[in-house]
């Protein structure tokens, strides 16, 4: 059965600081999943104020403890001066499941790629 | 819609999160073979691990615990079919029916981060009903879905 991964792509200001980070989720986000990747993301999302989207397009399967990181790395974030917005695709089961537990009132979903950036950007 | 020759199709899984990951597996293989729709199995799926999440860390359940068993049944409800997965361990009487929400988070520091598991299932499961019976916790997780004309 398919696992978790994650990597992340900067986009860069012309001083070469980081403008927009785009960190990727793929896999099962379950107990196992997110003992493999819940560290990496903690860390590639407590950056200096900057836009992060968060891609959870090829997500397969979504439990309450990949929320729980979502949420903490948003709220880190947030504290920082960045902001977090989730890309979502037509990962149906995925929105139904960030849904039913709120998340979409505290963090921006969005279904289209260029909609998502132009928020984290906003 | 027919289930192969039996009732009822059974599994046994120990309470870790690599049984949560086989538990899964067994349950979409089945839902697969049951003709179970796959929003209605990946409903489920979530629902499954959210409650055998919850017995690791909240009953203190782990590779010594006894093992969960875990039980799926398909029943034919005039123009519904009903899917019930019925889920018994040997841990602590625990009722998580009993366990309350309070509301949505309304920002992101209002958000907590913990008590999402039992909310994802209230949500997603049409039926819901717990029993602690010959000393077991018992938990009995029904969705529907529309049968085709």
């Amino acid at each position: 059965m398919q696992t978790a991964s994650i990597h992340s792509d900067d986009v860069l200001e012309a001083d070469g600081s980081i403008k927009l980070r785009r960190v990727s989720l793929s896999g099962r986000l379950d107990m196992l999943g997110m003992e493999e990747i819940a560290l990496k993301l903690t860390s590639l999302t407590a950056i200096q104020p900057v836009g992060v989207i968060l891609d959870l397009r090829d997500v397969s399967f979504l439990a309450s403890i990949g929320i729980r990181s979502i949420i903490s790395s948003a709220r880190a974030l947030d504290k920082k001066g960045g902001r977090m917005v989730l890309l979502l695709g037509a990962n149906d089961l995925v929105k139904a499941t960030l849904e039913s537990a709120g998340i979409d009132e505290v963090i921006p979903l969005f279904v289209d790629d260029d909609e998502a950036e132009r928020a984290a950007l906003a | 819609m027919a289930l192969p020759g039996t009732d009822s199709v059974n599994f046994s899984v120990q309470p870790t999160p690599l049984g949560i990951r086989t538990s899964s597996l067994w349950l979409s293989e089945n839902c697969v073979m049951l003709d179970v729709p796959s929003e209605t199995a990946g409903k489920l799926e979530l629902c499954l691990n959210e409650v055998l999440a919850n017995l690791i860390d909240h009953a203190g359940a782990g590779p010594s615990s006894p093992p969960v068993q875990l039980s799926l049944e398909l029943a034919d409800c005039g123009d519904r079919a009903l899917a019930t997965l019925t889920i018994c361990d040997a841990g602590e009487a625990f009722d998580p029916l009993s366990v309350s929400h309070g509301p949505l988070p309304r920002s992101l520091q209002e958000a907590e981060p913990g008590g999402l598991g039992l909310l994802l299932v209230r949500r997603f499961m049409d039926e819901l009903g717990y029993e602690r019976a010959d000393g077991r916790n018992v938990l009995r997780m029904g969705v529907y879905w529309p049968k085709d004309p």
